[in-house]
């Protein structure tokens, strides 16, 4: 009876005043991590790119030059039965159109700069900009794919 | 069989009939929130790449406070199959990364509810978390872990205000479900 009389009582509160300090300690540490993911993420955009690749269930299946994505194009492209229109130019390159059942690659918008990426999952499809001879991790190894 | 055993034997099946048709309820109601989203053009409003409401977290919330985690993980494992046959395997698999991530993160902070923590520190904990499951899958499956540093922070701050409103919606469904139809020592 005690703890039901409690719960009545907390049900007639408005939703803030049910709030506890472990909430914003939550959304701290959720808001916290989200602006350390952005800074990783604006330092890898800054970094100039080479080109741009399509990937395709793992394997290179075309690549832009700087150069060609500086004049306006398209192509299309199927994957996995999805159909994609790819369009570029000033220097980036997006998924203009997609058929795949949640967009999110056409919603990610231009990518060009290092480091930047959009995916389709459903299709499987990843376009990446890329810098050529980056060394991987801090050996060494210069690997440069052309 | 004694009528004490009898007895027993049935308060035990009607428990269990109650159980499975409250839960059968919540998947129903799971899957009527899941189809919903999908007609929610949110990202027109806010554009951030696969954001959506994560109205589903709220029958998962619900089943979490007042049922077990068992009837919980039940419910986001049949909402998660089901809805396959619409979005295909591999949208299912982010579900399931996102919907078990969440329902995990959900139960460990269950404890806290009402001392340190609200319900709605808990629905943004789940939003976080379904967000970080699904991302993670994703970057598994395409083999790019660069996805989780892309698509993660923006999805991140929206699963604040997703959270908020999920758990706010949650709140009051949690407290007069205890109080209308399932007894607080009613372990159903």
């Amino acid at each position: 009876m005690k703890d039901s009389r409690t719960q009545a009582t907390r049900a007639d509160l408005p939703w803030y005043r049910s709030l506890r300090p472990g909430d914003a300690l939550i959304a701290l540490v959720i808001i916290l991590t989200a602006l350390g993911l952005l800074a990783l993420n604006s330092r890898a955009k800054n970094e100039p790119s080479d080109y741009v690749v399509l990937v395709s269930e793992g394997q290179v299946i075309r690549r832009w030059t700087a150069g060609q994505l500086g004049k306006p194009g398209e192509e299309e492209v199927e994957a996995r039965g999805y159909h994609y229109l790819l369009e570029w130019g000033e220097g980036r390159i997006r998924f203009a159109g997609a058929d795949c059942p949640d967009k999110v690659c056409v919603r990610t918008g231009w990518i060009g700069r290092g480091g930047s990426i959009a995916a389709c999952i459903p299709g499987g499809l990843v376009l990446k900009a890329e810098r050529a001879g980056e060394p991987v991790g801090t050996d060494d190894s210069d690997v440069v794919i052309r | 069989m004694t009528g004490k055993g009898q007895k027993e034997s049935s308060l035990a099946l009607q428990r269990r009939v109650r159980r499975l048709t409250l839960d059968a309820m919540l998947v129903a109601l799971a899957l009527v929130f899941s189809l919903l989203e999908r007609f929610i053009p949110l990202e027109l409003i806010v554009p951030v790449p696969g954001l959506k409401l994560g109205l589903a977290n709220i029958v998962t919330l619900v089943a979490l406070m007042r049922l077990e985690f068992w009837d919980a993980l039940a419910i986001v494992l049949v909402r998660v199959m089901i809805m396959a046959a619409l979005t295909g395997i591999t949208t299912m698999l982010f579900s399931l990364g996102g919907g078990l991530l969440a329902l995990l993160v959900m139960w460990m902070l269950k404890q806290g509810e009402g001392h340190w923590l609200s319900v709605i520190g808990i629905s943004m904990a789940g939003a976080a978390a379904h967000n970080i499951g699904q991302v993670a899958v994703a970057s598994w499956v395409i083999g790019e872990p660069r996805l989780m540093i892309t698509y993660l922070p923006p999805l991140l701050l929206t699963g604040l205000a997703t959270g908020i409103l999920t758990g706010t919606a949650a709140g009051p469904v949690i407290r007069n479900l205890g109080k209308l139809t399932l007894p607080d020592r009613d372990p159903l």
